[in-house]
Formats: structure tokens, sequence, C-alpha cells
């Protein structure tokens, strides 16, 4: 098993800088998630230190071995693709063998590796089948065979779910984090869907526009986003957030609604009199349907919309020109127009700069 | 309104079927069937200067004693074997160095490449007569530049060498033409699948035999029928180049059959290679025809 | 601009359609064929004055070169449309076209005494007849001869070869005067270039009467082509090929650029028909260049002071529509008086000489037609006389007799192969 280590890795393409400088330390057996939207360059940075890509500047060390001029092969990493890549006209044995025949690996070897992550995959019974002959998520499981069999220290993932149904994406996350708890391989797994990231990862990595915006386990993630655009980014559906200024011990939200300053908040320095606030859908809720709150402060507003989930229903009202969700824990049917007071817990207020994003309480 | 529903019903019918196909039908009995089985019949007969009696398989056993037919017909398959090699081989090649190797100038290469198949045969049999013309032409001039022998007949005018050009001249040819076809077949080959080979730690041959050939294998099946058929007809290029010369040394059934029929006037035994031609073509046309609907299965 | 030009062509098309028919049926279109490029400008002009003459009649002239022209004559006859009037090698091609019953008799018109008959000779005329009828109408001659550069004779003091040992004397007196001079340019890229040289060859070496047997498939069939001279005829051609006579790739090299090369100084000799002059003087050699006579061979058992001499002439198809129309515009342009333009604009020797001045004639032609007056026989080239199959084996073993790819005797058995396969009934 194996260490990771990038530090102050960039990529640049001719003139274009996609990923300006990024660190990052990877623990032995720790699986990490690269979540960000589109673009952000997680694909890159994984390419990068699957060998793929050329990298600009920095070092990638794996177990404390330099591997910035190794190929692909020689670092130690496996990688499932996004479109699994499977060579479409060999077996799923062959497919799975590959890397080993082209090393040259004595064939029993082969076999009983091969054999081996058939088993932990279920895929014994479709050994001799070509991967056209396969379900979607029979040939994501080969993929992640090809990967096993080479007994990596890394494990790369990019994107592997996106091309799945969603039920069969629900599954087969389970069928990876079955395996990684099996294997116990570092793990390193891009993805842009926080979902996935979250019930995943040991640690996710937040990225946008090349740059690393939070490092952190699901729950500090989640509990306190490092700026805004994590908070927005984490958390489905997403946490509210409103501009509004400082002033004294009271919060102005734009359009003129004051929340008093909650306890928590009264030591915001001074300097921040213009600021972002967030506030989690869960921290919103109908007077008697939600959870107990620390410091509830209450607004009557007409729902606009409502979307029962089952178990819970998302309400969404209007405030300060922005749409915000609410969480209702005890369902009951709600009418469009229907006025309710809603309670706020201003204790889970997330307060950022409104300037850069950066959290400030 | 019942009137439209009858009307639906009969461009969905098989009548509809038959107009749809009617006329490929037509033009193809017509051009193609018709005078098939005119020269079939044609060949059973003798010379019309010899009478043009009913000789049954006269011509055919005529043909099997003809040496300038065996020639002809090996020179064919000389042809095929040289441009499977040749066209087929390298155009795979040179496909997969442009499809993988070179990232600059690739645009101006595969043009290069590509540019002799615009050239009608006939002005490229010139111009390479010219190009190998033996006391002025542009090869004689490098050979006596850098001091290397020029052969006494020339090269079109050489027995041993003559065929050779030919062959070359057809790869010049059609090279760029294969290389088309093969890059095309490459390039619909997923990028992601040759990264997962290069971490699967294959160098750039195991690549090419295990992820591009097999790939590509339909195109390359494509390719070596096209060569096959076009190879056994080929008739302009050796034409030009040397009309069968020297003797009958670069003789193949399409100049043989052309001489026969029209230069020595024998129409009725020229109808009877032309049977013999349009067989082997049918045979590896339907081969053609098998390999495109194996690959509709898949 | 464009609206114009499309406006004109709109008006153009519909101006042809209407009239189209009103035109096709005033006037009778015959189809005219000929060799090309050199005579486009006289075939044109007596066109011309031919539909002066006969408005009625309308001549579609169009050509093809020589080599081209061979294949496609045959090509255009074995089709639905062939040409009313068109050109032909006196021959065995002719007597092929006969058998195959596409061409029209013409003694008739001969019986009749039309135009063309004034003053023609009676031997060329032959050369298109069989017992049969009269199957084309003769329009000229071509012979051939060594034609030597006079200025490079003259300065190296060298002398027109008497026989047939001088010539390969002088084969080697020129390599040695100037390695880069070829003594004699010759192309064989086109085979019918080797074959005049064995039509002279066996001329020296055969008896005429048994060449013209062998060439009809006279006799017993085992006995066609055992003339131990013809052996002997090609072991000279083999030996000039030795002699280093000939530049480098003969089969490779086109009978134009061999005549480029005599012409350009490059050759000191080379052997070329009575088409030859005007080529040479194209490239600006008028003058200096005098023809002489293939040497004689010493001791050879056929006829030493003979000469090649064919004839050609047109030949109207069985199918044409008008063959009376036909005939009449043969006839014009076979008459004196247009043989006599014939010779101004082509520069060939004409079939009929009695309207030509002589000074028209120009010197080389003047002195070829002496040479053909001076000879005892005059052979037609082997390929317009031998059987066909028999011509074509022999035209294609030449070249690899040329690359020595086979021997004399090889050569002489593979003809009388195909003789004796051609005899066969």
């Amino acid at each position: 098993m194996a260490e990771l280590e990038l530090s102050n890795v960039s990529k640049r393409y001719g003139g274009l800088l996609v990923v300006p400088d990024i660190s990052l330390s990877v623990g032995d057996g720790e699986f990490v998630a690269l979540v960000g939207p589109s673009g952000c360059g997680k694909s890159t940075t994984l390419r990068m230190i699957a060998g793929l890509e050329e990298i600009s500047g920095g070092t990638i060390s794996i177990n404390g071995r330099v591997v910035n001029d190794l190929e692909p092969d020689e670092r130690g990493i496996a990688m499932v693709f996004q479109s699994y890549a499977l060579y479409p006209h060999m077996s799923v044995a062959k497919n799975m063998s590959f890397a080993l025949r082209v090393a040259g690996r004595p064939r029993e070897e082969i076999d009983s590796r091969v054999n081996e992550a058939a088993r932990i995959l279920g895929l014994t019974e479709f050994l001799n089948r070509r991967p056209a002959a396969l379900s979607g998520g029979q040939r994501q499981r080969v993929a992640m065979g090809r990967a096993i069999v080479r007994r990596p220290d890394v494990f790369l993932f990019d994107e592997p779910l996106s091309n799945l149904d969603a039920k069969l994406r629900v599954q087969m996350r389970t069928e990876i984090k079955r395996i990684h708890q099996n294997v116990g391989a570092t793990t390193i797994y891009v993805t842009h869907d926080q979902i996935e990231a979250m019930t995943l990862a040991d640690r996710v990595v937040v990225m946008n526009n090349g740059r690393i915006e939070q490092v952190g386990t699901p729950a500090e993630v989640y509990a306190s986003p490092a700026t805004s655009f994590v908070a927005e980014f984490i958390g489905m559906p997403p946490m509210n957030l409103v501009g509004a200024d400082v002033e004294g011990d009271a919060l102005v939200l734009d359009g003129g609604t004051r929340l008093p300053l909650p306890e928590t908040l009264r030591t915001l320095p001074a300097s921040h009199d213009k600021v972002l606030l967030g506030l989690r859908p869960e921290d919103i809720a109908p007077a008697g349907h939600g959870l107990d709150m620390a410091a509830p402060w209450s607004l009557d507003v007409p729902v606009s919309i409502s979307e029962p989930l089952g178990a819970e229903t998302l309400l969404f009202f209007e405030l300060a020109g922005k749409e915000w969700t609410a969480r209702m824990l005890s369902p009951r049917p709600v009418a469009p127009g229907e006025r309710l007071s809603f309670n706020f817990d201003l204790s889970k207020l997330h307060v950022f700069d409104a300037a850069d994003g950066a959290r400030i309480n | 309104m019942a009137s439209t529903r009858t009307i639906n019903r009969a461009l969905r019918g098989p009548i509809f079927d038959y107009i749809m196909i009617g006329p490929a039908v037509v033009l193809f009995s017509v051009f193609i069937v018709w005078p098939a089985i005119q020269t079939l019949y044609t060949s059973l007969f003798a010379e019309p200067t010899k009478g043009g009696a009913f000789i049954g398989l006269g011509n055919y056993r005529e043909m099997m004693g003809d040496p300038v037919f065996w020639i002809a017909l090996r020179n064919n398959l000389i042809f095929i074997l040289a441009n499977l090699v040749l066209q087929v081989g390298l155009g795979t090649v040179l496909a997969a160095i442009l499809d993988r190797g070179i990232r600059r100038g690739s645009t101006l290469m595969r043009t290069i490449i590509f540019a002799p198949l615009v050239i009608a045969p006939v002005a490229i049999g010139v111009m390479w007569k010219m190009i190998l013309e033996p006391n002025f032409g542009l090869l004689r001039q490098l050979a006596d530049g850098i001091g290397l022998p020029f052969p006494t007949q020339g090269i079109l005018g050489d027995p041993y060498l003559a065929f050779p050009a030919i062959i070359g001249v057809g790869v010049w040819n059609y090279v760029g033409f294969m290389m088309t076809i093969m890059l095309a077949a490459m390039q619909g080959i997923s990028k992601d699948v040759y990264e997962a080979a290069r971490i699967d730690g294959a160098s750039a041959v195991q690549t090419f035999i295990s992820i591009t050939l097999p790939g590509v294998r339909y195109a390359l099946v494509l390719c070596g029928l096209i060569v096959i058929v076009g190879s056994f007809k080929t008739f302009e290029l050796v034409y030009v180049l040397t009309a069968g010369g020297p003797g009958n040394a670069t003789q193949v059934l399409g100049t043989y059959i052309v001489e026969s029929a029209f230069l020595v006037f024998q129409p009725n035994y020229a109808a009877g290679m032309s049977v013999i031609v349009l067989l082997v073509a049918i045979l590896f046309g339907s081969l053609q025809v098998y390999n495109r609907e194996s690959k509709v299965k898949t | 601009m464009k609206t114009g030009i499309c406006r004109i062509s709109a008006a153009a098309i519909l101006g042809t359609a209407l009239l189209g028919p009103a035109v096709a049926q005033a006037q009778t279109q015959i189809t005219y064929m000929d060799l090309g490029p050199e005579r486009i400008a006289f075939n044109e002009e007596i066109v011309r004055q031919f539909e002066a003459a006969n408005p009625d009649i309308k001549v579609n002239y169009i050509w093809q070169a020589n080599e081209p022209y061979k294949t496609g004559i045959k090509v255009m006859l074995d089709s639905n449309s062939p040409p009313d009037v068109f050109f032909n090698w006196a021959g065995t091609t002719v007597f092929d076209f006969v058998d195959a019953g596409v061409v029209r008799d013409l003694s008739e018109s001969e019986t009749r005494g039309d135009g063309w008959t004034r003053d023609m000779p009676m031997s060329i005329t032959d050369q298109f007849r069989n017992p049969e009828g009269l199957w084309g109408i003769p329009t000229r001659i071509y012979t051939k001869a060594f034609w030597k550069n006079d200025s490079f004779f003259a300065d190296n003091g060298l002398e027109a070869p008497e026989t047939f040992d001088e010539l390969l004397g002088l084969c080697s007196k020129v390599r040695e005067i100037d390695p880069q001079m070829t003594p004699i340019a010759f192309g064989a890229s086109e085979s019918w270039t080797i074959n005049h040289y064995l039509t002279v060859l066996f001329q020296r070496h055969v008896d005429p009467a048994r060449i013209a047997a062998d060439h009809r498939l006279q006799g017993d069939a085992e006995a066609l082509y055992t003339d131990p001279g013809y052996l002997e005829a090609l072991k000279d051609f083999q030996e000039m090929v030795d002699a280093d006579c000939f530049n480098a790739g003969i089969n490779s090299v086109t009978p134009e650029v061999s005549r480029a090369m005599f012409a350009s100084d490059l050759a000191a000799m080379t052997f070329c028909g009575s088409w030859c002059p005007p080529q040479f003087d194209e490239q600006g050699f008028e003058g200096r260049y005098s023809p002489f006579h293939f040497p004689a061979i010493e001791g050879a058992g056929g006829v030493q002071d003979g000469i090649l001499v064919g004839a050609s002439g047109y030949q109207i198809s069985a199918a044409s529509k008008y063959p009376e129309e036909s005939m009449r515009f043969l006839s014009f342009m076979n008459e004196p008086e247009q043989q006599a333009l014939m010779v101004e604009m082509v520069g060939q020797l004409p079939a009929n000489g009695s309207m030509v001045p002589e000074d028209l004639l120009g010197a080389a032609n003047t002195r070829l037609l002496q040479m053909i007056a001076e000879s005892s026989v005059s052979s037609p080239p082997l390929n317009t006389v031998m059987e066909t199959t028999v011509s074509d084996v022999t035209l294609k073993s030449g070249q690899d007799l040329v690359n020595g790819t086979i021997t004399p005797e090889d050569f002489m058995q593979r003809v009388r192969d195909a003789a004796v396969k051609a005899a066969r009934p």
C-alpha cells in the first residue's frame, strides 16, 4: 500500500494554466474523492497522477518515490475510466489479464489473480464473454477487475459511475466501498457528484477553477464549508445563501429584512460589514415540523412550491430576492400560496466574506 | 381518408419495396447481368475470322494451353500479393503513425500521401513514364548524379524490373487511399482504450497488435478485398506504363483481354478470359458482402 | 454577367432544340476517322472544301494518335456507330475486317472510274485487293530508311555505310569519336519499330516469294518460317544490339524520343519512316539530315537492294448508312489535286504523285521516292502483312530479343508455333 504526495503540482496547456498549484497528501489506504464542477481540474489532476498527462510543475510522489517522469505502468497505479475503456475484442478474462500478460507473468499467477478478482466482483460466469455482451454494471465491474488484478499501490477512478443509471449507480457505489474495504488500497476517486464523494470518501477534496477549495472529511466539509463555493456545492438541496450587511447587532438581508445577530456571531470582525449568510434547508422548518432549534427566529411567508419526498417535504419560499429551501420533517399537505411561519436556526448560520467567499465564523 | 390509408398501406407493403429497388435491379440487369451473359455466350464460339462456329469450351481449353494467359494470371496473383502487403500493409502502418505517432504536420502528410489518388491513372502512367525514361528521365539523372548504374534496358523495358516498377507506381498511387480508410477506422477507436493499454504497460508495438489491429479488422478486410478485386481487374496503369511489355513480361489479364480482343482480333477468346475474371471478381465480391454482414451482426 | 451568360446559353439551347431536327433532316452526316494529330489541319481543310462543294453532306471528323488508333478503330467498328470512312494500313487488318464483314467492297467505284482512280498506280491499289473485291483506297505510301546527321558525318569524315559490316564498324567509330553520342537512336517501347528492322533484315536474308508464302500461311504448316535466313536476320539484329549501336533502354524509349534524340544532335543516325522528316524539321533540324539505304549484307541469300514500303488508305464500313456519300468524300480527298495538297500540308508521300510539283515534295521526300525507284523489291512492314496472331508473337518477341531473354532460335520457334496454330483450319 502507499502514500501519495502532490506538491505544488501545476498543469499548463500552451498558455492556458489549467491547474495552477495543487498540494495534497493522501495517506496509506485512504479513500480520497476529488469533487467539483466540470472543468475544475479534477480529471486533469487524476491524469497527472496516472501519468497520462505530463506534469508542468511540482512533483508527484508515490511511496516517497517521485514519479514525474515514469511511464504510467511504472507508477504502481491502476485506473478505471468513465467509459470503462475495455478492450472490445477481448473476453472479460483477457481484458483483466492484459497487463499481466504484457508484463510476461507466469500463466498460473495470471489465472489465479483473474479468478480471484472475478470472484470478488461476481464475474466468474462471464469470464469468456466479450464486453459487448455485458450490461453496463458488469462492464464497470470488469473495468474494476482489470485494475484489481494488477494489485496497484494506488487506485484511480475517473467518474466511474457517470455512465450508469441512477439505481445501478447507487448499487455500484456500495460495491466500490465494499471492494475498497476488502482490498484496502489507496484510492483517488474523481466525481462531479458530491453525494458519491460524501458517501465513499474518507476525505473529500473540493476543487474549483483548478484550485483546492477545501480538504476534509465529509462531515467537516458539510458542517463547516471553508468557502461559499464549498457551501453551495456540498449538500443536497444546496445551502441557502444570501447577501447581508452587519449593522451593529443585526444582520440586514438584501431587501431590508433584519435578523438578530446570534450570540455565536458576536465576535465577527468589524471589517466584514458585507457578508454572505448561509443556512442549510434542514435548519429552516415550519413551526412544529423540524428539529429542536437552539436559536429560532420566525418569519411568516407564503410557500411558492412544495415538493413532498415521502419522509420529508421541501418547501420553497421567497425572501430577500432569493428562493429559499426549507425542510419539513413530518409531512403534511401544503398548498402553494399557503402562509407558514418558518423557524430559522440562526445558531447554524454560516457566514462568508462577500468579496472572496472565505468563511468568517 | 380511406384512400389515404390505402396509399399508406401501399407505402409500407412489399410492392413498394419492389418499386423502390426496381430501378437499381433494372440498371444492374441491363448493364451488368446482360453483358455478362452475352460475354459467356460469345466465349462459346470460334473467332469471326475462323468461321464463328459453336465450339463449346474450346476457347477455355485454348486458354489452358496459352502461356501468355498463365503469365498474365501469375502477374495478377503477384500484383494481388504485393499490393496486399504494400498498399494495405504500408497504408495501415502509415495510418497508425498519423493516428498515434505524429502530432505536428499530420494533415500535410495526409494530404501529400493522399494526393496521387486524385490524379487519373493515365496521367500517372505518363508522368512515371517520363520519370523512368532511360536516357533523360529524372531517375536516370539522379542515378548518374550519385554515380549509380542504370539498368541497360531502362526500368520499364527490363523484363525483371518493369513489373516491380508498375507495382511501385500502383503503391504510390493507392497507398493514400488505403491509409485514409485505415485512419478513419483507427480514429473510431476510443482514446480511453489506448490510455488503458498504456496504463497496462503495453508498448507501442503491443498496442498496435493488441488494440489497433483488432479494432480495425473489418476495415482491414475491406481494404484487402478492394485491393484483391482491384488488382485482379487492373488495366490502365499497366496499359499506359508498358502495355504488357517488354514482350509479355508485364501482361495482366486486363491488358491481355484488351489486346486479344482489339489488337489480335480474337473477341471470343477475350470473352472467355473475361468470364474467368468475372468469376474471380464475383467470388471476392461475395466475400466483401459477407464481411459487411458479419460486421453488422456484431 | 453570370445571368447574361445563362440567358444566352439558354437561348442557344432553345434555338438548337428548335432548329436541330430541321438541320439534321437537311443534311447527311458521315463520320470520318483518321490518324492524328499531324493530319488535323489537312483534314479540316479537305472537309471544308468537300462540304463547300456538297452542301447537303456534313462530315464529322475525328482522330486518334498512331498507337491508340490501332485499338480504337477496332473498338469503333465493333460498336453500334462505326465511322463511315476510316483510315487503315494496307495489310492483314484490312482483310481481318473483310473476314469480319465490317467493311464494304469498293470495286464498283473503281469500275465506274471515280475521281480517285485518275493516275493512281495499280500496284499500290492492289495492296487493298483480294480475289473477292477491293476493300480500300490508298492515299499515301510510306517507306523507311536510315537518316544521318550530315554535319556530324562531314566533321568526322564519316561515310554512309554500304555494307552491314561497315554499319557495325560505324557504330564503334561514333562511340570512339564521342562517347555521349548514340550511333543509332532507337525507341522500341512500341514494338513495331523492331518489326521494321526485322522487315528489312528478313528481306536481305530470305527469298521474297518464300516470305510472302510464309506470311500467307501457304503450303505445309510445319514448313512455315523454317528458312534459315530468318535466323540469320535475327542474329544480325542481335549483333547490332551487342555492338552498342543503340541508345540505352531501347525497350523503354518511345519512338518520339528517339526521333527527338536524332534531331537534337544526340544521335548520329536513326532508322526512321517517311513520316519522320516533318518531326525533325519541327525541332529545327531542317536541311541537316539525309537518308541512305539500309546497307547490303554480304553473303546473305535475300534481296540486297530492297526497301520497306507500305501503303495506307481508307476503308468504308459495311454498316454505313450513307455509302454513296461516303464514297463521294473518299474519292474527293484522293483525287490528284487533293493528294498534292496533302503533300503540301502534311509532308507525307502520296500514293498518287502525278500532280505534285517537285519543289513541294521537299528534298527528303524527293530522295525517298528516288530510293524507292532504285530498289528492286519493296516489302511492307511485317506487322501489316503477317497473320494477326503470328504478327502479335513477332512484335512481342522483338522486345524479348532486345532484352536478351530469348535467343533468335526461341524467337523463330515461337513464330513457327504461332504460324502452325494459325494455319489450322
